[in-house]
Formats: C-alpha cells, sequence, structure tokens
C-alpha cells in the first residue's frame, strides 16, 4: 500500500507541469466558440445560487435560521460554491477515465494524474467563485476575520479529499457499471441531507445528525462557512472534525487498496 | 523503390541556387596558423588568413563549462602541449573567463564577443562552424550559445554554415535554431561506407553539401556526391597541385592552412550544368541501391544494444459470464478470478529488438500484434512476463485520438503534448517542425472542427514523426489520407530510419511497405511468434500461412 502511495504522489508530481497545463486546456475547451469567455465558467454557478437565494429566502422565508446574524445570501453562498464543486467531483470525476478515455487507452499518462487535471480545473474555477463571494462578502459589509486562514487549508483539503475520491470511484467504476450508478443515485441525498441550503444543526434527529456528521459534503460546507461566516474555528466542533477524520482515512485506504488492485486492469478495460 | 520513390520537395533543391560558402573555392582552416604549425582562434590568424584572401573561415566552437560558445583551440592534449596550457581536462571543459585568460605567444584567444565584432565588420565573409562531435543534447545547447553568442542577428547566422557529425547531431542543432546552411563532416574516415544513405539523407533534409577528408575524395565518391545535387568540401590540404586536381574533379571547395586562391587555378565545374531532373534520377537510383541492399543489411550493421525486449510475456483479458460476475470478481482473491475464462492475447511472447532495426510484425487479425505494440508504448501492461523498452517511444497508432473539436491546431499540439509528457520547451522546439509537416497554412490557428478528415490525421502525423523518437511504433497508420500525403508519409520515415539511432517497429498487412521498411519480419498467430527471420522469408512465410488458412476457410 505504502508503494502506491509513492507512486500515486510520484506520478501527480513529476507531472504536475502538464496537469496544470492539460487543467487549463479544459477550461479553454469549456469556454471555446464563445465571445464572453471565462464568464461561462461561472455564469451557471452564480444563478444557482441566486436562485436558491431567491427560493430559500424570498419564497421560503427560511432566511432566518443561519444562527447568526449575518447575510444570508454570504451564508449561502460559501455553502453552494463549494458545493458545485463537490457536485462535479461526483458527477464527471466520478468516472473521469470515461471523459479522458484517450490518455487512458491510446497515450502513456498515469492514472493518477487523471483525476489531478479535473481536480485542477475545477479548483481553479471554484477560486475565482471564492473571489467573486469574496467581492460579495464585502458589498455586504462583512469584514475579514482571522478565521479566514481556514480558507486556503480547506481548499488544499478539499482537492486532496475529492481527488482521493475521483481515483478511486472511477477505477471502480471503470470496473463496474453498477458502481458508477451507485455514486450517481447517492449523489442526491448527500446533497440534501448535507445542510448546504438549510442549517442541519436544526434537526434533532439523531440519524439525520449522525449521516451530516459522516457526510463529507456538510464538513467541507461548515468548514467553509467557518471561516467565512460564523467567523469561528472548525475544532470548535470535535463532532464535525472525528466524523470527516474517520471518513478521510477510510477514502485515503480505500483509494489506495483499489489502485493497487486495480491499476493494470483498467486500461485493459477502457 | 526507385519507381515509387517520389521526387522530395523541391524545396530541397532549393538551397542550391543561393550563393553559399562553396562558392569560395578556398576556406580557411581554423581562423589561421600559428609559427607556421598550428591553427588558432586569434587575431594574428584572422589577419593572416584575410590577407591571403581568403572569404570563407573556419572556426572551431566549444561549449564552456558554463553554457557560454568559445571559439576553440588548445582542448586536444597535442595542442594543449605544443601552446603550453595548463589545464586538466578531467575537470571538464573550463569556463568561459578560464578560457579567455589563456595566453598563446602573448595573444590571448578570441572572445566570441570580437568574433561576433569581425563578422558584424566582414558581412561578407563566410563563417564555418565546427562544433565538433559531439551528442544530440550538447549540440543543442551549443547551438543555442552560439545563437546568443552573435546576438540572435539573423543576417549573420545566416552567413554561417555548420558542420555537423551525423544526423542525430544535426537534429540536436536543428532544433535550437534552424541554420540555413548545414554541411555533414565525414570524420572520421570509415563513415565514407555509408556515403549512399548519407546522400540521400542531406537531400532529403535540405542539408546542402559534404565534407570529406581529401584523400578520400576519389573521382567516384565526388561523382556520387555531385550528381545527388549536393555540394563538395574538402580538408584539409595545403597542396596546391592537389587542390588542383580535386577542383577538377567537381570538388567545390578546398579547406587549407596556407594556400591562397592565385594557388589555384580557374576551372570549370563539371557538374554545373547537370539538370534537376538527372539530379533526381541520380538520387533515386542512389536510393533504389541502398533501398534494397543496404538495408537489408542493417541488421548486422548496427550495434548490439537491445532496446526492445519481450521476455515471455502474456496478457489475458478476462470473460465474464455477465455483469454481475464482474462485479464479483472485484471482491474474490486472485485464485478465484483465475476460474474465470481467459483470452490470451499475446501467449508466451519472446523477442528481442536492436537500436536501429526495422522490422515488421505481420499476423491475421487478432493474432496479438497491436497488444504487443501497446505494451511497448506503455498503454498496456502484461499480465505475466517482462516487457523492457529502453528510449523515448513515439507511436502512430491512432492518429487522431485526443484532438479537441474546438481547439485550434496549435493548441491541440500543446495539449497533446502534454498529454504525452513534454514540458513547455520541448513542444515549443517541435510545434514548428509540425505545423511545417503538416502543412496547413492558415488552418493552423482553426478550431479542428473546420478540418477535413485528412487534414486531421496530417497533423497528427506530424506530431509523432515531429518528436524525434528513438523507437517509431507505425501502426497501419499510413492508410490515411490522400496519396500525395502518404507519401509524404513514407518520405519521412525513411528520413527518421536514416538515422541509425532510430528502431522502427511496423505494424501492416501491405507486405511492400513492410519491405521498403523493414530487414526483418516477425510472423505472429494466436499470440505466439511462430516465424522471425529476414523480411523476405517472414512475408513469404505469412502469405503461405495466409493461403492455408483460405484454402481450410473454403473447404
Amino acid at each position: 500500500m505504502l508503494q502506491s502511495l509513492k507512486q500515486i504522489v510520484g506520478d501527480v508530481w513529476g507531472w504536475r507541469k502538464q496537469i496544470t497545463q492539460l487543467a487549463l486546456f479544459d477550461l479553454k475547451k469549456q469556454v471555446a466558440r464563445t465571445a464572453l469567455g471565462p464568464f461561462w465558467l461561472f455564469a451557471k454557478r452564480i444563478v444557482y445560487v441566486l436562485v436558491f437565494w431567491f427560493a430559500l429566502e424570498i419564497g421560503l422565508k427560511s432566511g432566518k435560521d443561519t444562527g447568526a446574524s449575518g447575510a444570508y445570501l454570504v451564508w449561502l453562498a460559501s455553502g453552494v460554491f463549494t458545493w458545485t464543486f463537490m457536485q462535479s467531483m461526483l458527477g464527471t470525476g466520478s468516472a473521469i477515465f470515461n471523459k479522458y478515455s484517450y490518455l487512458v487507452s491510446k497515450i502513456k499518462f498515469p492514472l493518477a494524474g487523471i483525476p489531478a487535471i479535473y481536480a485542477v480545473s475545477e479548483g481553479i474555477i471554484f477560486l475565482g467563485l471564492l473571489i467573486i463571494l469574496a467581492c460579495t462578502c464585502l458589498a455586504f459589509g462583512e469584514m475579514p476575520t482571522i478565521h479566514l486562514i481556514q480558507v486556503p487549508f480547506a481548499i488544499v483539503l478539499l482537492m486532496v479529499f475529492w481527488y482521493l475520491f475521483s481515483l478511486f470511484a472511477s477505477m471502480l467504476g471503470a470496473l463496474s457499471k453498477d458502481f458508477h450508478n451507485l455514486i450517481t443515485t447517492l449523489s442526491q441525498p448527500l446533497f440534501w441531507l448535507s445542510g448546504i441550503i438549510f442549517n442541519i444543526s436544526n434537526i434533532h434527529i439523531p440519524a439525520v445528525q449522525i449521516f451530516a456528521m459522516l457526510n463529507p459534503v456538510t464538513f467541507f460546507a461548515n468548514l467553509m462557512r467557518d471561516a467565512i461566516y460564523y467567523h469561528t474555528w472548525i475544532w470548535d466542533n470535535p463532532k464535525a472534525c472525528l466524523g470527516f477524520a474517520i471518513v478521510f482515512v477510510i477514502q485515503f485506504v480505500a483509494t489506495l487498496v483499489v489502485y493497487k488492485r486495480a491499476e493494470t486492469e483498467v486500461r485493459d478495460e477502457l | 523503390m526507385s519507381s515509387k520513390a517520389p521526387a522530395i520537395s523541391s524545396q530541397s533543391l532549393a538551397g542550391s541556387h543561393l550563393a553559399t560558402v562553396y562558392d569560395e573555392p578556398l576556406c580557411a582552416r581554423g581562423l589561421g596558423e600559428f609559427e607556421g604549425k598550428y591553427y588558432l582562434n586569434n587575431a594574428d590568424a584572422l589577419a593572416q588568413s584575410l590577407s591571403r584572401g581568403v572569404r570563407a573561415l573556419e572556426v572551431d566552437v566549444r561549449l564552456s563549462a558554463d553554457g557560454k560558445a568559445c571559439c576553440s583551440y588548445g582542448w586536444g592534449p597535442e595542442a594543449r602541449k605544443l601552446l603550453g596550457i595548463e589545464w586538466d581536462p578531467t575537470q571538464g571543459p573550463m569556463t568561459e573567463a578560464t578560457f579567455l585568460k589563456q595566453k598563446v605567444g602573448g595573444r590571448p584567444t578570441m572572445s566570441f564577443e570580437r568574433l561576433y565584432r569581425h563578422m558584424k565588420e566582414n558581412p561578407e565573409l563566410w563563417w564555418v562552424l565546427d562544433f565538433g562531435k559531439t551528442g544530440k543534447e550538447n549540440a543543442t545547447h551549443l547551438a543555442n550559445a552560439v545563437v546568443e553568442g552573435l546576438h540572435k542577428d539573423k543576417a549573420l547566422l545566416s552567413r554561417c554554415l555548420v558542420q555537423v557529425r551525423n544526423a542525430s547531431m544535426y537534429r540536436g542543432v536543428d532544433r535550437a535554431y534552424h541554420f540555413s546552411h548545414y554541411q555533414i563532416m565525414l570524420w572520421p574516415r570509415e563513415r565514407i561506407d555509408g556515403l549512399g544513405r548519407l546522400i540521400t539523407y542531406c537531400a532529403d533534409y535540405n542539408i546542402e553539401g559534404l565534407a570529406i577528408e581529401a584523400s578520400q575524395c576519389s573521382e567516384e565518391v565526388v561523382a556520387m556526391v555531385r550528381k545527388a545535387g549536393l555540394k563538395l568540401q574538402c580538408f584539409a590540404t595545403d597542396d596546391a597541385e592537389l587542390a588542383n586536381t580535386l577542383l577538377a574533379r567537381g570538388v567545390n571547395s578546398i579547406c587549407s592552412f596556407s594556400l591562397s586562391p592565385e594557388d589555384l587555378n580557374e576551372v570549370q565545374d563539371p557538374y554545373a550544368g547537370l539538370t534537376e531532373e538527372q539530379r533526381w534520377e541520380h538520387l533515386n537510383e542512389l536510393r533504389a541501391t541502398i533501398g534494397k541492399e543496404k538495408l537489408a543489411q542493417r541488421k548486422t550493421a548496427i550495434s548490439d544494444e537491445v532496446v526492445v525486449e519481450f521476455d515471455h510475456v502474456y496478457k489475458s483479458y478476462n470473460l465474464y459470464k455477465n455483469d454481475r460476475e464482474r462485479l464479483l470478481s472485484l471482491f474474490w482473491s486472485k485464485k478465484k478470478r483465475a476460474g474465470i475464462t481467459r483470452i490470451d492475447a499475446n501467449n508466451d511472447l519472446s523477442f528481442q529488438i536492436r537500436r536501429g532495426e526495422g522490422v515488421a510484425f505481420l499476423g491475421h487479425n487478432g493474432a496479438g500484434k497491436s497488444t504487443a505494440l501497446k505494451m511497448i508504448t506503455g498503454v498496456l501492461f502484461p499480465t505475466k512476463g517482462t516487457v523492457t523498452v529502453s528510449g523515448e517511444v513515439s507511436a502512430l497508432l491512432e492518429l487522431r485520438a485526443g484532438f479537441n473539436a474546438n481547439l485550434t491546431g496549435r493548441e491541440n499540439i500543446y495539449m497533446r503534448g502534454y498529454a504525452m509528457g513534454l514540458t513547455e520547451e520541448q513542444i515549443k522546439l517541435m510545434e514548428p517542425k509540425v505545423v511545417e509537416f503538416a502543412d496547413l497554412g492558415h488552418y493552423i490557428d482553426q478550431p479542428l472542427r473546420n478540418y477535413s478528415s485528412g487534414m486531421k490525421a496530417r497533423l497528427g502525423f506530424g506530431f509523432a514523426v515531429s518528436s524525434d523518437p528513438e523507437i517509431l511504433v507505425v501502426d497501419e497508420a499510413l492508410s490515411v489520407g490522400d496519396k500525395k500525403f502518404k507519401q509524404k508519409c513514407m518520405q519521412r520515415i525513411r528520413q527518421i530510419m536514416a538515422d541509425d539511432d532510430v528502431t522502427v517497429l511496423f505494424v501492416t498487412h501491405s507486405s511492400t511497405a513492410a519491405r521498403e521498411f523493414c530487414s526483418r519480419g516477425i510472423v505472429l498467430d494466436h499470440g505466439t511468434k511462430v516465424y522471425d527471420g529476414t523480411i523476405n522469408d517472414a512475408i513469404a512465410f505469412y502469405e503461405a500461412s495466409q493461403g492455408l488458412a483460405d484454402t481450410k476457410e473454403s473447404k
């Protein structure tokens, strides 16, 4: 297993330049043939937040239960923007070898580098969204606090965790379509039971609380909100940290095991 | 082969109409001589040569330890002793600063900056840059240093002729800078054996001439070179009589320490009236002989270094009863999984391929040829056994794979380059070659969705052959495009093969193509090697077995 870890880290590090460049090309492809270019990378995600904002705060009038006095839009956007990254990783990211099939079956590109390309290109979009969010915060008069130093840490953790997930899910998904369907099916409950669009700490059902504790989507949304909206530290909520630590270790080990076992087989299957 | 050999682009002859260094019958060896014994790159020597009336000067250029171009002298032990230079060669080359401190007869050697100023002041002179014999990497660094040293002055660089020793060195220099004039120098003497192949290489690569040692310039050699439309320079003689004989034979220019233009007779170039058709005819004649005979000898003529080795290789695919079985197989131990039906695409396959060989893989569909090639390119891994590959592999497997329709041709070059693990610098170097080969004109900056399928193939092929591969894998890729493009591809493969160090692996059903490019054939059947021998025997074996299969089927 250590061998697998060494290989994954070595491949990603050794190919970091190529991975970054291919990630940039990925974004270029998305905006090709458009006049407005980069605008389209963010437009859909911004509209997504605005729609939720209208529906929840104005339509359902549920904008009061955040548990703090800051602007609801900031609370909502810090969660939903983080979700859009995770949504991509859960969707396209969980079958990443299909998107880059030529890198798998035609060219000698390290398998472990392929999810990294996607994670980096989505990560760049996410960074752009965070800049937009920062402007929103200032517009609402939310001043930065020391807690913001959690943000870079959160971004790194977010990318590493979902990279591991993407590698794991894509390898299994390549070998079994059932597994891929399982992930796409689970993506819905992961979102709706995550507390991204409502404050899950207000729901006092033990099963829901345990699920939320183990749900990485909830953890990352909370991490971003603690840093940007609540101005608290994530470790003030030890349960959430513990839950995520467990999930992270499981994901980490599972990825290494699957990688070790299926690395050569995946290329045969695609 | 001669009937098929196309007239190579007319471009390659264009250079011969331009004024070249070969128009000067005399070239000074080194910048000049020192105390009648040795040649030196200092200002005195230069002045002496210029006073003799020589308009072409040879300069020895070497790379200093700190990556600068230096006018060399005294690098060899003999010269060091003669000139009294204290420097230990085991320490590697000197730095530029140490180098410039060396004095001979109280005069320092010429700095490259000084040489640059001389070139600037005498714009009518020709400069022959002797880079010595060096590897491809070093040649690239040296060429970069020279271009820097000459302040990237295009006018000056176009008055430089670069001497290279072999194809690999030429590629090393040319990827740093496209010099307008090249010369292949045949040194040491035994290289004269491969002259025929070298001549066609020069013609294909637009290298205008050769430099051959005076004693090797027999009438036959001179005729061979000149009839092919190449220029010939002779080094080095101070014997006026010999020089005049050589010039009368058709040699264009003599490299000498002490001769001056007055020593030479006015001679009529016996090959001056050669028409282009005559040149091509001769070139094709040469090609035909080296294509059929010399290529057949390749196998024994090259090094024994093994570049590809298959050692009892098995490649099996598992087949499952249904998708449930397949899912479960993920959780079962290896032992249980082995119980499922397996297909052996390669079955105990062993062979060795040496550097420089051209090998054809023959076999029916499903015989395991493509699987074997995919393992060589590193896309697939063997189930059992080992595959060892040493060297950069470039594959003409699927030319259009991975191209994106919305990106431009140029962007696609970069994208594929990164996908293949190249760095930005490496891609920048190969980009112009791809663009030139693909010959897409303005289309290169248009999105690929506007391309015809032939244009995409051209781009893909251009990419594959521009990356200076050490091992080129061709998988029936030549069946794309129109006839003209196919010929261009063939010609490019021929060029690549002219380099002794390049190994070519060919999968094809066409025995003509296999005969042309390969000296050895391996016949596969059901994943196993059934025949390994010379290309003609292998084709005969394959065709016989195919005939057998056909009769079986018809029964």
